[in-house]
C-alpha cells in the first residue's frame, strides 16, 4: 500500500488486500480486484463528521479503495507530492489532499483566526499518525520551505498548502486607508509561521 | 520518428519524411517553408456498413464523432499544438489498430486509415458490447455516462498519431494478469485489440456510498490503453 509518483501528475498506489484512502472521484484506473466506496468525511467518523463538515466548510469527501491491485489517482491534472508522516500531525487544506494510507486518521480542527476574510476559514484539516499523504499542487510541484525559530514565515493564504512540525500560525493584516480607497497591493492578508517546522506552498493562488 | 516533441505540448514534424498529415483544424500554431493546407473530407465516410454518404456523417455530428481535418502537404516543417494540451505521440510504424475520441486526436500521418466505429466494439469481433441490438444500447449507455458518443475513431494501418490530453498520459499494458479498468472520463485512447465494456459496481445496496466511481470501463484483450490525468472532457 505504498504510494508512488508514477508521473507529475499521477500517484501509484499499489494495494495487497489493504486500503487506501482517497479523494471521491480521483480514481483514473486500475489493475487487479479493487473496489471502491465512500468512506465518509474528513472530519472523523460518523453523522458527527458529516455535521461538522457543513458547519467549518472543510470539505473533505472520502472513497476507500480496497483489495489487491494497483490504483492510478488524479485530480483535474493537478500536481502531485508524496509526503512521508512519522507520528506527526500534518495541518493542510482539504482541497489539496489526493489520498492518504497506513493508520493515518484526519479532523477538522481550529486554527484560529486566520484568512477570514480571504475565504480560507478559519478551520483547517489534520492529519495524524505514521503513513504517506499524496498532495496535490496547481500550477506546478509544491514548494517546501523551512521555517527556524529566527526566520518566520509570511506566505500568502492562497498558496498555503500544508505545514508541519512545532508551527503557530498567526495573521498578518496590512490594511490602510491605501486599500480603503482601493489602492491596495492585493496582499493584505498574509499568514505568519513561527516556530520549527516546514511549510509548504503551490506556485499558484486559488 | 514521424513526429517529434518540442515540449510536452507541441509536436514537430518535417512533412519530407512523413508526407502529408491530416490534423484537426485551427491546430497549427507555425510552419517554414512551403506547405499548404486544405480542409480534409470527414474522417471514415462511409465507415458504417448500411449507413453511407450523408446519413452516415449526419449520424457522426449527432453523436459528436466529428471533428473538422485539414491536410497538410508540401516541403517544409509544421508545429502543432492544441488549447495548450499535452501531446502524447503514438508509434504506428508496425502497423496497428488505434481506437481514440475525435476530439482527443491532434493528428495523424495520411497513411492511417481512418474510420468511425461502434464505441464498445472490439477491432476484432464489431458490435462487442455484447453484439446486436443489447450492445448497440450499451454503446449508447457508455456515449451518455462518458460523454464521448456512441460511436469512437479507428486509425488503422502504419505511420504515427498524436493525442491530446489534460495533465499528462499514462500508459497501461492490458493483457497482463490483472484485468485493467479505467474512469470513462480519463480514458483516451487504446492501441491494439482491446475491448472495452462500461461496468457499472453500482446497486440498490450501495447506492450514493460507492465512493464517486460507480462506472468503471473494463479494458481486456491485448494492447495499450492510454489514460489522462484528469476527469476533464475535452
Amino acid at each position: 500500500m505504498r504510494l508512488l509518483e508514477k508521473s507529475k501528475r499521477v500517484i501509484e498506489a499499489q494495494l495487497g488486500n489493504t486500503s487506501i484512502r482517497a479523494l471521491s472521484g480521483s480514481m483514473v484506473a486500475y489493475e487487479g480486484q479493487v473496489s471502491f466506496k465512500s468512506a465518509g468525511f474528513g472530519g472523523g467518523e460518523g453523522v458527527l463528521a458529516g455535521l461538522r463538515q457543513r458547519a467549518t466548510g472543510e470539505g473533505l469527501s472520502l472513497m476507500e479503495a480496497s483489495g489487491t491491485g494497483v490504483v492510478y489517482l488524479a485530480h483535474r491534472g493537478r500536481n502531485v507530492t508524496v509526503l512521508d508522516l512519522n507520528n506527526e500531525t500534518l495541518q493542510v487544506e482539504s482541497e489539496q489532499l489526493l489520498a492518504l494510507n497506513g493508520n493515518l486518521s484526519t479532523n477538522v480542527a481550529f486554527a484560529g483566526v486566520r484568512g477570514g476574510m480571504s475565504g480560507q476559514g478559519l478551520f483547517t484539516t489534520t492529519v495524524t499518525g505514521t503513513g504517506q499523504v499524496a498532495l496535490l499542487s496547481s500550477g506546478g510541484p509544491l514548494i517546501h520551505l523551512e521555517v527556524s525559530p529566527q526566520y518566520p514565515l509570511v506566505v500568502d493564504p492562497d498558496a498555503f498548502v500544508c505545514a508541519k512540525g512545532q508551527l503557530t500560525q498567526s495573521f498578518v493584516t496590512d490594511v490602510s486607508w491605501r486599500s480603503a480607497i482601493g489602492q491596495g497591493s492585493g496582499e493584505a492578508f498574509s499568514l505568519k509561521w513561527d516556530g520549527m517546522g516546514v511549510v509548504s506552498i503551490q506556485p499558484a493562488e486559488r | 520518428m514521424t513526429f517529434t516533441k518540442v515540449n510536452n505540448k507541441v509536436v514537430r514534424v518535417d512533412l519530407n519524411q512523413s508526407g502529408p498529415i491530416i490534423a484537426r483544424r485551427g491546430a497549427m500554431l507555425f510552419y517554414t517553408g512551403t506547405v499548404h493546407f486544405s480542409p480534409h473530407q470527414v474522417p471514415g465516410a462511409g465507415g458504417i456498413p448500411g449507413m453511407g454518404g450523408i446519413t452516415a456523417m449526419a449520424g457522426r455530428i449527432m453523436q459528436g464523432e466529428h471533428e473538422a481535418t485539414m491536410i497538410a502537404q508540401g516541403n517544409g516543417v509544421v508545429h502543432y499544438g492544441f488549447r495548450g494540451l499535452e501531446t502524447h505521440i503514438v508509434d504506428m510504424s508496425a502497423g496497428g489498430e488505434l481506437r481514440v475520441e475525435a476530439s482527443r486526436l491532434l493528428a495523424h500521418t495520411s497513411g492511417l486509415q481512418s474510420a468511425v466505429v461502434q464505441a464498445s466494439a472490439a477491432p476484432a469481433a464489431a458490435g462487442g458490447g455484447g453484439g446486436g441490438l443489447l450492445g448497440a444500447l450499451r454503446g449508447a449507455a457508455t456515449g451518455m455516462v462518458t460523454g464521448t458518443g456512441m460511436f469512437t475513431t479507428q486509425l488503422s494501418g502504419y505511420g504515427a498519431a498524436v493525442l491530446l490530453a489534460h495533465g499528462g498520459i499514462i500508459e497501461l499494458q492490458v493483457g497482463g494478469p490483472a484485468p485493467v479498468f479505467v474512469d470513462p472520463q480519463s480514458f483516451v485512447a487504446a492501441l491494439g485489440p482491446v475491448r472495452t465494456d462500461l461496468k457499472s459496481t453500482m446497486s440498490w445496496r450501495n447506492a450514493g456510498r460507492t465512493g464517486g466511481e460507480s462506472l468503471q470501463l473494463e479494458c481486456t484483450g491485448q494492447g495499450i490503453v492510454y489514460v489522462q490525468a484528469s476527469e476533464e472532457k475535452l
